[in-house]
């Protein structure tokens, strides 16, 4: 028997050991092994490339298929990339579903989301891409995008569009509190920020919120502000920013002390304000700011959220209503109470995994340059509705163009809190573990009557330390 | 004459032996590759610092069985799941004894009432638990209902102190259909005429319940209890679609525990550590009721015995 048993264990240990070394070596910093920008990609023999990707909107998808098809043609019989998409669903299922994979091999280039850099590049999984693209090549991309690509001083993902934070509004229901309409009760009113430097603070927009809730027919109520996301991470990547950057300490692994801080509580006792004084619906759906919405054919009920917390991606969404489509607009994500600006940003990028290898990297990299390409970037964030990744399309494309008046301005608001304050979501190599577990304590003290927040925070706060350390991060 | 017979009889004997595990072999396959490899390799696993990114670096002896016993998540989870099965097993058996002799009657029109117990139970727990998210709400049924007769909305499942109950009251809903039918079945065997010998001795509906009918569904009813236990200590589906194992970890299980720090957290060796003290528990207890059960045997051979001799 026990002959046995050390058998088994030697032959799972030989295995997990044959498993942790089988990629190739990965290249010293400054050492450039790609091509340089305007040299054609050449070779003796097709090299296959596969991509691993999450199924997006109808949108995305539209466009996946078409730029994929594009570059297949346009590289026949040097490059062929076959692609896989995986559903995303919630709860990181995705995230999930690439961890499993590790074991018996990653595709070579994978799309994933902009916050999992750190961890990927950490744990192994994705290797440096900057020893195949040239400094031009990346001068176009903004500084945050690079940022959230970078890990150790190592360029590791490149991305096509990017998103961000905005508090959206329906134009329907704003206008009535305008300054220059009829006012609320108090014979105050709305004043829209004309720029990210009086964009309103996170005070502001609750006390507007508060207002703009009404009571409809029938008992029923269109709350003034959605806040409602994934359950998975949507809180942590729109409040995390109230901490003031320093939500997970200096070495960014260390919660205690920082989360549940007197400013985590500030963050605390606001979200539970919000639910209190009725600014927001506390089982919100997540579809509250467009139940109204009429397609072809169907119907909508009543508008349950007048303006809705929520990032970029969801442009999509509004545009697919006839009556939302001309009615949404936008305004800048809200500055901190005392007066600090942060906004969160942080989108999906492509990376190269550790099983790409050697010889097929360049081949790998150009498809990668391929898709974050001026034409696709712009291709992409055209049909998503998504702000691109590169400077130079906000002075091309027509909706981000100084005085553009494409849906009332949105899209040059969009631009101008970006320039302003971007910044990537909470960078630490423990994203799976923070952003989770800070979601769940922010969404418990929303959903809870009476929550002890301090508790939660503390909680918290001592389970994500718990996990960084028996995860061994370092 | 002889001596080829037997051959001829070892020959075909050999080919039965063949045959036999030919038909045995896919089961036994199957039970290989899914049951017993996943049970040993998890054993294993518990013993190093496998995480699903980085791979199998050490093995790390009882680092993770000594870290458990001062988790205070997990004994939180197992405290959960006790609660949950001392609650559930009485709740959904005792209630699924009751529809079942409902409806354990040969009246026109009961039919529909042995298919509306049961349809909870062909509804997939997905669709349920998401259903009762709604119950449940803020503005959901029960809070509407509760505001009918002048109660405050309860946080059904976003206050610690109610969630786990939530759950409860769902899964005794849900799941006491597939009880009701096996445990009708076992009633319909009980034989009329021992119903009848009990009123002609002039028994009444209880003594009848208790001296024919219980006695009657006692080996089906103790499958019944044995598969409640065994699905209540699963406890897995409801809390991760409904609470993931929130508010405050009131409704986190050991399966769902399992779950999150094996897959959500990557630690697959911390994981498997759980899982192997989970199975551990779970044959432990399997042994206990095995042994309580030959004891309720024993005894109940000797009472039979002494009946036997007094007559």
């Amino acid at each position: 028997m026990k002959k046995v048993l050390a058998a088994i264990l030697a032959i799972v240990l030989a295995l997990g050991l044959c498993g942790c070394g089988a990629g190739d070596e990965v290249a010293g910093k400054g050492d450039f092994l790609g091509l340089q920008d305007g040299e054609e990609f050449t070779t003796d023999q097709e090299v296959a490339v596969s991509f691993i990707r999450p199924r997006g909107n109808d949108a995305q998808e539209a466009w996946w298929d078409e730029t994929v098809a594009a570059f297949n043609t346009a590289y026949a019989g040097r490059i062929k990339v076959s692609s896989e998409v995986l559903v995303r669903g919630d709860n990181s299922s995705y995230e999930q579903q690439i961890g499993l994979r590790v074991a018996e091999g990653l595709p070579d280039v994978m799309y994933m989301d902009g916050p999992y850099v750190s961890n990927w590049a950490y744990n192994g999984m994705i290797i440096p891409i900057d020893n195949y693209i040239t400094e031009t090549y990346r001068t176009d991309f903004m500084d945050y995008v690079l940022d959230q690509g970078t890990y150790n001083d190592r360029l590791y993902a490149l991305s096509i569009v990017d998103s961000t934070i905005m508090v959206f509004y329906r134009k329907s229901f704003m206008n009535e509190f305008l300054a220059t309409k009829p006012k609320f009760a108090d014979g105050s009113a709305i004043t829209l920020p004309t720029s990210p430097e009086n964009a309103w603070t996170f005070n502001q927009l609750a006390e507007i919120a508060t207002k703009m809730t009404k009571s409809l027919a029938g008992n029923k109520k269109r709350y003034g502000l959605s806040i409602t996301g994934d359950k998975t991470e949507w809180m942590s990547y729109a409040f995390s920013p109230m901490w003031g950057g320093n939500i997970l300490g200096a070495d960014a692994l260390t919660a205690t002390g920082n989360l549940n801080s007197a400013k985590g509580m500030e963050v605390g006792n606001y979200l539970r304000n919000l639910r209190k004084t009725n600014a927001i619906n506390p089982s919100a759906s997540g579809t509250d700011f467009y139940d109204d919405g009429v397609k072809e054919g169907t119907t909508g009920s009543d508008c349950k959220a007048a303006m809705y917390f929520t990032g970029t991606q969801n442009i999509t969404k509004f545009n697919e209503f006839q009556n939302i489509a001309e009615d949404w607009d936008a305004t800048y994500y809200p500055r901190n109470n005392d007066g600090s600006y942060s906004v969160p940003c942080g989108g999906w990028t492509l990376a190269l995994s550790k099983d790409c290898a050697a010889n097929k990297r360049v081949a790998a990299v150009e498809f990668i340059k391929y898709l974050t390409s001026v034409s696709s970037c712009e291709s992409f964030a055209s049909q998503t509705a998504s702000p691109p990744s590169r400077k130079s399309l906000y002075e091309s494309m027509d909706e981000y163009k100084d005085g553009s008046t494409v849906q009332n301005g949105a899209y040059v608001r969009i631009k101008q809190q970006i320039f302003a304050a971007a910044a990537p979501r909470t960078k630490t190599i423990a994203y799976a573990e923070f952003s989770p577990l800070l979601a769940k304590a922010l969404n418990e003290i929303v959903s809870d009557a009476n929550p002890n927040i301090q508790d939660k925070l503390n909680t918290a706060a001592t389970t994500i330390d718990n996990k960084i350390k028996q995860a061994s991060y370092k | 004459m002889l001596e080829r017979t037997e051959k001829r009889t070892t020959a075909r004997q050999r080919r039965y032996d063949v045959t036999g595990w030919l038909f045995c072999l896919p089961a036994v396959l199957f039970g290989l590759v899914f049951l017993v490899t996943p049970i040993v390799l998890s054993f294993v696993f518990s013993f190093t610092d496998y995480h699903m990114l980085r791979g199998l670096h050490a093995f790390v002896g009882f680092k993770h069985y000594v870290e458990l016993l001062h988790d205070a998540v997990f004994g939180k989870a197992i405290a959960n799941t006790f609660k949950f099965a001392v609650f559930v097993v009485p709740l959904q058996c005792g209630l699924a004894l009751v529809l079942a002799l409902l409806v354990n009657r040969t009246a026109k029109g009961f039919g529909i009432f042995k298919l509306a117990y049961f349809a909870p139970v062909i509804t997939s727990m997905t669709v349920v638990a998401l259903l009762f998210m709604n119950f449940y709400d803020t503005s959901g049924l029960f809070n509407l209902l509760l505001g009918l007769v002048g109660i405050e909305p309860q946080g059904f499942l976003h206050d610690p102190n109610q969630a786990m109950y939530s759950i409860i009251f769902m899964s005794v809903w849900q799941g006491a259909g597939y009880q009701m039918i096996i445990l009708l079945a076992a009633l319909q065997n009980v034989q009329p005429e021992l119903y009848e010998a009990a009123s002609l001795d002039g028994a009444n509906g209880w003594q009848k319940f208790r001296n024919v009918t219980l006695p009657g569904i006692l080996s089906v009813g103790s499958f019944v209890l044995l598969i409640t236990v065994i699905g209540a200590f699963k406890l897995f589906t409801q809390p991760y679609i409904m609470t993931q194992g929130g508010p405050d970890n009131s409704t986190m299980t050991v399966v769902l525990y399992i779950y999150e720090r094996g897959m959500t957290d990557k630690l697959i060796g911390y994981g498997s550590a759980i899982a192997m003290l989970f199975t551990f528990a779970f044959i432990v207890a399997s042994a206990v009721g095995k042994g309580g059960g030959r004891l309720v045997s024993f005894y109940r051979v000797r009472r039979d015995r002494y009946i036997e001799e007094r007559i």
